[in-house]
């Protein structure tokens, strides 16, 4: 497992310029822009696309089948991915809990600190429920076709992040029961509520990664 | 260990490996309880397959000129020069025996056998 | 046995496979093929990269579905056409390495590299086809591996190349007595030099198995013309194939033949050569001398 996660830490090394330019922009849009919600939605998003890039380099070349020549089973490799996801996820969120917590701090923005801590929950989950999604797609379909439903489904992600944080704000005119239900909680709560539904994804998401590469030749 | 390998030669790989060893025994290049080197090492010398090695060896410990001590290696046989050069005499007489078979089976006279010796003697 | 198939099949669309081979302690064993006869799928097979439809895989004396991961770090593999990203650099090789075996020796991987003149810090995709196939032995050599499971290791290369990775792996073997190795090429002049037994595979069968010893010290090709032919004991021929001047043919026993026909041509049994007739002779007269595996022959 080791040596798995110190091969995408490698890899990711190359992506160095583009981590920088993300870091780049994100910076410039919270200054121009008031929308915290869309700077941390868009670098937890870009984090946890760099679990799918290591999948990608493992492509190259034909390199996977070298690799299961070494002491890996297709369920260590798996797991690799998703922990290689959670901790490049993990790590963008963190760059953009502080990127907007200054940005509030120096009053930048417009939100309570509640709002906040909230959203940044929030999307800390939407983050790895993306990863959930894109994971198995990209095992099953490899690089080229898991892009075209990579892009859909990153738009998908965006507004839900978006409608979300609305959802919060009470923006959204209640529509019937669950709405009303889910409006009643408690921010814990629903954070807690949220919480499960992404591990559940995410175990979800694992079950059906290690099947499609258990049957996977090469 | 300086052993010329011919490949084109029709005389198979390890008979030629025994012969050589053979010889620099009898002529005292190596002498009483030297060591040959390892089945693996002569191998990659010589650019060929270990188990011919072996076989080269397994032969040499038969016909009494090496001994080998498993974990050891292999040492060169302590019997005395005499034994080996005997030992050499032995099997060129067996050679010319078979070669006078052969030449009597031809249907070549006696005389006829023994010019045809003094003509390759003075090549 | 270190690793020992039997009856291993596999079928594709218009190909296959069907192999049985065993590789002895402490022995080079080698397996000879032209391109598309089912050496990488037998590989495949072996290292669990394709599953097999049928048959047996053993390794340590174990089912392949058996072995541990230890088990695993005891095993060396060099694929020809895969191996470590290209993005990556020896120094990051060797760090990956090291989180995958325990063995992994640092130090001795990065003397080889620059004895074999592997820069440390330049990325992969900048090395020469030459530079690539000697990185992945030497990283296959780099960890006690008692099994080696190289296919084509020596594909692309030139002479001097092919040479400098043939005779790691006889260092290699020097150092330990008790490792084996199962290698392919079609480039019979590497395995000649280097290994002990030959399995030679056409079409996903098993068509030969010898010592390489006997192969290059008994077996002979005879070139016979019509008369000659006729007059020849054809017990101890394998194989006889008709050509332009008469008849081209296959023994075990060149021996016998350079002996009771001193005006026969005899050649040398060469790994080509006996190829070729192995797989090219379509006539087969057919002695009780028979060695090769395959199916019945009719006496001609």
């Amino acid at each position: 497992m080791r040596g798995l996660l110190v091969k995408d830490l490698y890899l990711l090394g190359r992506q160095k310029n583009y981590i920088l330019c993300l870091l780049v922009i994100s910076a410039l849009l919270l200054l121009r822009a008031d929308d915290a919600v869309f700077v941390s939605s868009y670098m937890t998003i870009v984090g946890s696309f760099l679990a799918l890039v290591t999948i990608s380099y493992d492509e190259m070349n034909h390199g996977r089948a070298f690799l299961f020549t070494l002491p890996v089973t297709r369920r260590m490799y798996v797991t690799s991915k998703y922990l290689t996801g959670a901790l490049t996820c993990a790590a963008a969120w963190l760059l953009s809990v502080v990127f907007t917590g200054a940005a509030l701090a120096a009053g930048r923005i417009q939100m309570s600190w509640e709002e906040w801590l909230f959203s940044c929950a929030a999307f800390l989950g939407v983050g790895l429920f993306f990863d959930a999604l894109m994971i198995p797609i990209q095992l099953k379909f490899g690089a080229d076709r898991g892009r075209i439903v990579l892009l859909v489904v990153l738009l998908a992600c965006l507004f839900l992040g978006q409608g979300l944080a609305s959802l919060m704000d009470g923006l959204l005119v209640d529509a019937g029961g669950p709405l009303a239900f889910l409006n009643s909680l408690s921010p814990l709560a629903f954070g807690a509520l949220l919480a499960v539904l992404v591990l559940i994804s995410l175990a979800v998401s694992w079950l059906i990664s290690v099947g499609i590469m258990r049957k996977k030749e090469f | 260990m300086k052993i010329i390998i011919n490949n084109s030669s029709m005389m198979p790989i390890y008979e030629q490996v025994v012969e050589q060893i053979k010889t620099m025994i009898v002529r005292g290049d190596l002498k009483k309880d030297d060591i040959l080197p390892s089945v693996r090492t002569l191998a990659r010398e010589l650019k060929i397959s270990a188990l011919t090695v072996k076989k080269a060896y397994d032969n040499l410990e038969q016909d009494g000129f090496i001994v080998t001590v498993h974990g050891k290696g292999s040492y060169v046989a302590g019997a005395g020069s005499d034994f080996l050069q005997e030992e050499r005499r032995k099997e060129v007489e067996a050679d010319l025996e078979m070669a006078i078979q052969k030449g009597i089976q031809c249907g070549m006279s006696s005389q006829e056998l023994r010019d045809l010796f003094e003509v390759l003697l003075e090549e | 046995m270190i690793l020992a198939l039997d009856h291993v099949e596999k079928h594709y669309g218009h190909f296959s496979l069907d192999a049985s081979l065993a590789v002895r302690e402490g022995c080079v064993t080698g397996l000879i093929g032209q391109n598309g006869a089912g050496k990488s799928t037998t590989f495949k097979a072996i290292l669990g990269l394709i599953f097999e439809d049928g048959g047996r895989v053993e390794i340590f004396g174990k089912p392949k579905k058996e072995l541990s991961l230890t088990d695993r770090e005891k095993i060396g593999v060099v694929l020809g056409e895969s191996g470590f990203n290209e993005e990556l650099t020896i120094r990051q090789v060797a760090g990956i390495l090291r989180g995958f075996y325990r063995k992994f020796d640092r130090e001795r991987f990065l003397s080889q590299c620059r004895k074999y003149q592997l820069p440390q810090d330049r990325r992969l995709k900048e090395f020469s086809t030459g530079m690539k196939a000697r990185l992945k032995v030497v990283a296959a050599t780099s960890y006690g591996a008692q099994l080696l499971i190289l296919d084509e290791p020596t594909a692309g290369l030139d002479v001097v190349a092919r040479d400098a990775v043939l005779d790691l792996l006889r260092a290699y073997m020097e150092e330990d007595a008790d490792r084996s190795i199962l290698i392919s090429s079609h480039i019979s002049g590497d395995l000649e030099g280097l290994c002990d037994d030959l399995y030679m595979i056409h079409e996903g069968k098993m068509l030969l198995h010898e010592d390489t010893d006997v192969l290059l010290g008994s077996y002979g090709i005879i070139k016979a013309d019509e008369n000659q032919y006729r007059q020849l004991d054809k017990e101890y021929l394998l194989r006889a194939k008709h050509t332009g001047f008469g008849w081209e043919c296959l023994t075990a026993h060149r021996d016998f033949y350079m002996e009771n026909y001193p005006n026969l041509v005899v050649e040398k049994g060469t790994i080509d050569g006996v190829i070729t007739l192995m797989t090219g002779g379509t006539d087969a007269p057919c002695g009780d001398a028979f060695k090769a595996m395959g199916p019945e022959r009719e006496e001609v």
